[in-house]
């Protein structure tokens, strides 16, 4: 008797811990990103790496072709565009975000010094390297990132490339940009594109 | 005297047994009625109940989890199959878009609405956050069903995620695909974009719903449809069962030769199968049993028969013995007068044993007539002289049909029985209780030691094993008692309050039934 | 002292009574089977039959019907009970009394006395008494039916002097056992009814509808009323 009325609760529990309608679920990966390109195009721009309000890395790409830039012209199709080099990139990003990135949150972190203390970039045996003209103790974490990922999208297409930076205070070791991107890695070297 | 005897002999045991046939044939109808009228009666917990009920249980487990398993792959494919679709369709479209970064709020908010026009399965909601910016293809730039869970995994992961929500009753797909920045061929990186889109299942709650319905209504009449083979396998179980009831009550009622069909091979086959084996060795004993007992009855009673002629001879000239005693010289004539005292308790004996003789073969016969009972006990008395001796309470006017001289001996029987081993004053009364003559004797001795009462009504039976022959037979009680049975009655012994014996017999007014009528 | 004839198979049965009777001073005659006792009975001329029932050969009964068929002769059956059956039959064949074995001598004479007792003739009646077509005459001790008179054994006789006795009164058997048969209260009530069956068919018209010796259910016997 006693048996039979276990089995009946067993039974009802079960029942109940089915459940009927819809249930709420985790989160579940499904699928890959949405993966577009953006204007402006590869050739076109360059790309400085701001701070979201959520503290990620955000890419911001920036137009290149001055006309463009300012707004006045549409690009040329007969004039072969020129990749912005390196520290003028990294100019750029010292300088800070612009209206429309500032319009979307964009920031720097305080810590990165002022545009006029670049002292110069090089790219010598796959390594970039950024001389500043000023100790890079102050600089955080976040900041630092901000600098090697700007250096290293500048300098190849896929960011895989090593990135040195040198103060006042001496050089720090080689870092890469770690900012959640893929990249087909061996096969890209960044010799190729500096 | 040898033919003639025998033959009366026969006569009178074939009456006998015609009437144990006949007592035999009077169960049958009785019998027949009542387990009839029982077997209809359903106990609460019955085999057929609990037979019923495991079926049931049996048939409500399988349809259950037959209808929850069913239940729960077809919501998943129902689900799955929505979610798969909302997760593509939404990537596919986030993927058409060409957006300019950093992204202008406005034409962000036109990219969503392209993207919501193009919903699939269900029209959904597509929310956008890049940086501070908050946009979407609602009302409201930011969800309140979406959870931080799933924008932390967006915002952190460059894949894509979908997650279930109820909110406020109302379940939701929400899903999360961050927007990748094709850097070169085979690379990218996150853009900081990511885009959200909300979608309501109510189409596939009801669907959902509807399962549970189908289930249901499918379970349901399932169980009420097992509960036919239940009825009909608890019968299957219980026929075999009910006929071995029977037929074991068949048998307790001394219907030894009950037999209980067999059929088919299961447990229950085997069972009757078993029984009637018992059966008919139970069968095979009792007959053995009762032609041991029937030979020994009927050799007491052809040893009584076979004594009486001879004390025919001895009982009558004990006369001659005792008159000529006296002239015979004194050791002679107390041997006389011992053979002619003990040939006359002798007679007693045979006598009594004859009786008892007679009821051990259901020979004996009740005479009956309506007489007044109290005239009959006070003759009884009188006839034995034992009016000064025996106080009476004999009401006038009690009339009842018995067997005036069997009911003599009765009543002898009992006073006799009570000046001897009790003493006096004995008393007899007489009342009438529900249909009911009773009959008291009372003594005012010691009454009877309680171990003694039980047996005292037992064949040649003595209270004390060192007590010598008393002038009884030692059959006086057990007669008694035969006689108060033959009139449909009980005796009873007991010990009265004062201390005395009292014997009870109580017997019905109106005769046993089915006894003979009077003939007068 | 009366002459009683008595037929017995049983040799020490016939020895014992007859040594018992003969000391009680009657006049005993023995015979061994049926056919011996019937022819004694002319001869010997006994005033009562001591019959055994069972006989090798003629049974009692048989004795008992062929006395019955010319004679009047008191006859009591002696019988072993158990044999109630042949007692009845007995009874009907025309026995005024039985007596069981075994029994004393004096047991077996106050049933031979009794039988042969007389009824006593009421003084100051009419010695010839009229109840319908019956003429019953106490003194001379016979009935008459239609002027024709009637052959009744002793029990019968005695038993329809008793009840025309007291007209109109009911008899319960075990009062008539009494008093026509001198047995105790708690006698054999067959006897009375074997008697009543006998009488009846001698004295009715139609025994199945009595008019002279009614019925009582659960009471007993009437004479009359007619």
């Amino acid at each position: 008797m006693r048996r039979r009325i276990r089995a009946a609760t067993a039974l009802a529990a079960l029942l109940a811990l089915t459940g009927c309608g819809i249930q709420e679920t985790d989160v579940i990966e499904a699928g890959g990103p949405a993966t577009l390109d953006v204007l402006p195009a590869r050739e076109h721009r360059m790309m400085a790496f701001f701070l979201s309000p959520d503290g990620l890395l955000v890419p911001s790409p920036r137009s290149v072709d001055t006309r463009v830039w300012d707004g006045a012209v549409g690009p040329e199709s007969g004039t072969a565009p020129e990749p912005p080099s390196t520290a003028k990139t990294v100019a750029a990003l010292l300088a800070g975000p612009n209206a429309a990135e500032k319009r979307a949150g964009l920031s720097n972190e305080p810590s990165l010094p002022d545009p006029s203390t670049v002292a110069g970039t090089e790219m010598s045996g796959g390594t970039a390297r950024l001389t500043l003209d000023t100790p890079l103790t102050p600089l955080t974490e976040i900041a630092r990132q901000q600098l090697v990922c700007t250096i290293a999208y500048a300098e190849s297409d896929n960011g895989g490339v090593p990135v040195v930076l040198v103060g006042t205070d001496g050089a720090r070791p080689a870092a890469t940009c770690d900012n959640g991107a893929r990249r087909p890695a061996p096969t890209v070297t960044p010799s190729e594109t500096g | 005297m040898t033919g003639p005897r025998t033959g009366g002999a026969a006569r009178a045991r074939r009456r006998g047994a015609d009437r144990a046939a006949a007592g035999a044939a009077d169960v049958r109808p009785g019998s027949a009625v009542r387990p009839a009228a029982r077997d209809r009666r359903i106990a609460p917990f019955g085999l057929r109940t609990r037979l019923v009920l495991a079926f049931l249980l049996v048939a409500a487990v399988s349809a259950g989890t037959t209808a929850t398993l069913t239940y729960r792959e077809a919501r998943s494919a129902v689900l799955a199959s929505a979610q798969d679709t909302a997760v593509a369709s939404f990537r596919e479209q986030v993927e058409t878009l060409a957006p300019e970064l950093p992204i202008d709020p406005v034409l962000l908010r036109e990219y969503l609405f392209v993207i919501a026009s193009k919903s699939k399965p269900h029209p959904w909601v597509v929310f956008a956050e890049y940086g501070s910016l908050r946009v979407s293809s609602g009302t409201n730039p930011a969800s309140t069903v979406i959870t931080p869970d799933l924008r932390r995994m967006t915002l952190a992961r460059s894949r894509g995620s979908f997650q279930r929500v109820v909110s406020a009753g109302v379940p939701y797909l929400t899903i999360g695909v961050p927007v990748l920045v094709r850097t070169g061929p085979g690379s990218s990186m996150p853009s900081g974009l990511v885009l959200f889109a909300v979608m309501r299942m109510t189409d596939e709650e009801a669907n959902v719903d509807a399962l549970v319905t189908a289930a249901r209504d499918g379970a349901l009449p399932g169980l009420a449809a097992a509960l036919i083979p239940a009825l009909i396998a608890a019968r299957g179980v219980l026929r075999p069962v009910r006929q071995l009831r029977r037929a074991a009550r068949s048998m307790g009622s001394g219907r030894l030769d009950t037999r209980i069909p067999v059929r088919g091979s299961d447990e229950l086959a085997d069972l009757a199968r078993t029984f009637n084996e018992s059966a008919g060795q139970l069968e095979r004993s009792v007959d053995e049993l009762q032609q041991a007992e029937a030979r020994a009855r009927r050799f007491a009673s052809d040893v009584s028969h076979e004594l009486r002629t001879p004390l025919a001879g001895m009982l009558a000239v004990t006369e001659v013995l005792d008159e000529d005693a006296d002239g015979l010289d004194p050791d002679t004539a107390r041997a006389v007068r011992l053979i002619s005292a003990e040939t006359g308790k002798l007679a007693v004996l045979v006598e009594d044993l004859m009786e008892i003789s007679r009821f051990d073969a259901r020979a004996a016969e009740l005479n009956t007539d309506e007489v007044d009972v109290g005239e009959t006990v006070r003759k009884t008395l009188d006839h034995r002289r034992w009016g000064e001796r025996v106080r009476t309470d004999l009401p006038d006017g009690i009339r009842a049909r018995l067997d005036p001289r069997r009911f003599d001996v009765v009543v002898a029987n009992l006073v006799g029985n009570a000046l001897r081993h009790g003493s006096e004053p004995v008393t007899v009364r007489l009342s009438v209780q529900g249909g009911l003559l009773v009959v008291e004797v009372a003594d005012s001795g010691p009454g009877i030691r309680p171990e003694v009462l039980p047996h005292i009504f037992e064949r040649f039976y003595k209270a004390d094993a060192a007590r010598t022959r008393s002038t009884g037979s030692g059959l006086g009680l057990a007669i008694t008692q035969e006689n108060v049975r033959l009139h449909g009655g009980t005796i009873r012994a007991a010990n009265g309050p004062d201390g005395g014996a009292v014997l009870t017999v109580e017997i019905p007014l109106h005769g046993p039934h089915g006894s003979q009528e009077a003939t007068a | 002292m009366p002459r009683v004839l008595l037929i017995e198979d049983d040799p020490s049965v016939r020895e014992g009574v007859e040594l018992g009777l003969r000391r009680r001073g009657h006049e005993v005659r023995t015979a061994a089977t049926g056919e011996s006792g019937l022819a004694a009975l002319a001869e010997f001329r006994p005033d009562l039959l001591l019959l055994d029932l069972m006989l090798p050969g003629m049974n009692g009964v048989q004795v008992c019907r062929r006395v019955r068929e010319d004679s009047q002769l008191p006859i009591i059956m002696l019988t072993a009970r158990g044999d109630d059956f042949d007692v009845v039959i007995g009874l009907e064949a025309g026995a005024d009394d039985y007596i069981v074995k075994p029994a004393r001598t004096e047991v077996i004479e106050a049933r031979i006395r009794a039988v042969l007792r007389r009824i006593e003739a009421p003084g100051g009646r009419p010695s010839v008494e009229f109840h319908g077509e019956l003429a019953v005459d106490r003194a001379g001790l016979t009935v008459a039916k239609n002027g024709e008179r009637l052959a009744l054994a002793p029990s019968e006789m005695k038993l329809l002097l008793h009840l025309t006795a007291a007209p109109e009164q009911v008899f319960s058997r075990q009062q008539l056992l009494e008093h026509v048969w001198e047995h105790s209260y708690h006698g054999d009530a067959r006897l009375v009814d074997a008697c009543v069956r006998r009488l009846r068919n001698k004295i009715e018209d139609t025994p199945g509808s009595p008019r002279y010796i009614q019925t009582l259910r659960g009471f007993g016997y009437r004479f009359g009323p007619l």
